[in-house]
């Protein structure tokens, strides 16, 4: 319990210190560089999310426990709203720096298939009554994709740098800056925290949920 | 008590034959009914047709047609595919016939015989359509052999990708558009490749190719070992 | 420039304090849900 109100002031204090400690990076216009405080955490988690999830599913074809699901599709949820989080901060982000609100540049883009994925994988879900099946089939569909992500990594920016011809998005080193590398770290913590407090709290959801549904038999 | 070796075949060839089995079988009665075809091959034509209809009147300089046109082609492609590959196992589950599937054949023979169905389709699909598609819209091809090496391989890799979603997908209720969405993000990379393998085969000068087609080559190879290894799973239940 | 920036800073500060008082308020439910069964 402790944590999760410390977590609160934290936040809080990394809100603050984004916008009034550290100095707004060169190189980008005005103060746009403090939304990769927000943006990169943001992205992090969404992919660490997806590694989560896979993992689960890869735990439950094997074991088959209730559990296991449950912390698939829970990763799988939380992936895909920081998904939708990094997409948007990315989007204004890029507004900003490079004047237009997609460019499909490799990250744009990696981060676009990952949000099918997840939509995918949710559809898939919602579509298969009998919960064995669903539990199953979505978890299998979870390893055929991963299976797909080193050939992502591979060709994307293959592709991307022949079709627009820009700069990418370089991940702006803020180890440049020890303010900024102090305050991204902190970011980094705190939307780390963030989502394992919500990773529990929805694992702990379905698990309730669960009990009551078969209580209710 | 069992002593030494059984009477029949050893248990690859059972395997294959299996398998082989059930890729004549779907033949023949997709040759009777000829639904999916049907299915794939109206949508390509139609696209086609809109395609070139549209665009076959403007001038556009070479060396935008090979990007421009690998894209459309593939767009073609992969649609119609979508529109088709489902009808393996939706059949099987509409004539109620899972159940005897389950029982004649051993679940990695059964995923075999089904790709080897599906790949029957993408080929006379590729077979029909890539010549059609090339001669309408005059695509100009410098390197003919690692063009048609790109279209086979990534065809075969569109089957490999999409058998084992059309198993999961025929008990669903909303069968065709959840087939397309789930297939989509796992067809994205072969896509892309096969996209730059046909756009650099049709350029004159510069790499031509052959990168792609090995990773498409890669793409099929670990998409076929995955679905080998996931199908049983989710097949027996 | 600056003056902007203390705006945008109270508009992070106020959803981020929305965000954190909503998984609160849904910790205690289900803890209470929890030990209900």
């Amino acid at each position: 319990m402790i944590y999760k109100i410390l977590l609160a002031l934290w936040m809080a204090l990394i809100i603050v210190a984004s916008f009034f400690y550290s100095e707004a990076a060169g190189g980008f216009p005005g103060e746009t560089s403090r939304i990769l405080f927000f943006h990169v955490p943001q992205a992090w988690i969404a992919t660490l999310s997806f590694l989560l999830s896979m993992i689960g599913s890869a735990i439950y074809l094997k074991k088959r426990t209730v559990d296991a699901d449950h912390f698939a599709l829970s990763a799988a949820e939380l992936g895909f709203l920081f998904c939708v989080l990094a997409t948007v901060t990315g989007s204004i982000f890029a507004k900003a720096t490079w004047g237009s609100f997609w460019n499909w540049d490799p990250r744009e883009t990696s981060i676009v298939i990952l949000l099918m994925i997840y939509g995918a994988y949710f559809a898939l879900r919602s579509a298969l009554a009998d919960p064995d099946k669903k539990r199953l089939f979505s978890a299998a569909y979870s390893i055929l994709a991963f299976a797909t992500v080193p050939f992502l990594v591979f060709v994307v920016p293959r592709i991307t740098t022949s079709l627009h011809p820009e700069d990418t998005m370089n991940p702006a080193s803020p180890g440049m800056d020890p303010r900024t590398l102090k305050v991204f770290l902190g970011s980094l913590l705190a939307y780390t925290t963030l989502f394992v407090w919500m990773l529990r709290l929805k694992i702990r959801l379905l698990r309730v949920e669960d009990k009551r549904d078969r209580e209710d038999l | 008590m069992k002593r030494g070796r059984s009477i029949t075949q050893t248990e690859s060839s059972t395997y294959l034959n299996e398998a082989l089995a059930i890729w004549v079988r779907d033949l023949r009665s997709e040759f009777r009914t000829r639904y999916a075809v049907n299915a794939i091959i109206m949508f390509a034509v139609t696209t086609l047709v809109a395609v070139s209809f549209s665009i076959g009147s403007f001038r556009i300089a070479d060396d935008e047609k090979s990007f421009l046109y690998a894209v459309l082609l593939w767009i073609i492609l992969v649609f119609s595919a979508l529109s088709g590959l489902s009808r393996s196992f939706v059949k099987e589950q509409e004539a109620g016939t899972i159940d005897t599937l389950k029982l004649s054949a051993r679940p990695q023979a059964v995923f075999l015989g089904k790709l080897f169905f599906n790949l029957t389709l993408l080929a006379s699909l590729e077979l029909i359509i890539v010549p059609v598609f090339v001669l309408l819209m005059r695509y100009p091809i410098a390197h003919p052999v690692p063009f048609v090496a790109n279209v086979v391989i990534a065809g075969l890799g569109l089957g490999a990708g999409t058998t084992i979603v059309a198993a999961m997908i025929a008990q669903a209720s909303t069968r065709g558009a959840l087939f397309s969405a789930l297939s989509f993000p796992l067809l994205l990379p072969l896509m892309i490749m096969a996209i730059k393998g046909c756009e650099q085969a049709s350029v004159r000068l510069g790499p031509v190719g052959w990168a792609e087609v090995r990773m498409a080559f890669a793409y099929l190879v670990i998409m076929v070992i995955v679905s080998l290894f996931l199908f049983p799973l989710i097949w027996e239940e | 420039m600056k003056a902007g920036l203390g705006f945008v800073m109270a508009v992070n500060l106020i959803i981020w304090c929305g965000i954190a008082f909503y998984l609160f308020v849904l910790d205690r439910k289900i803890s209470k849900l929890e030990k209900d069964r």
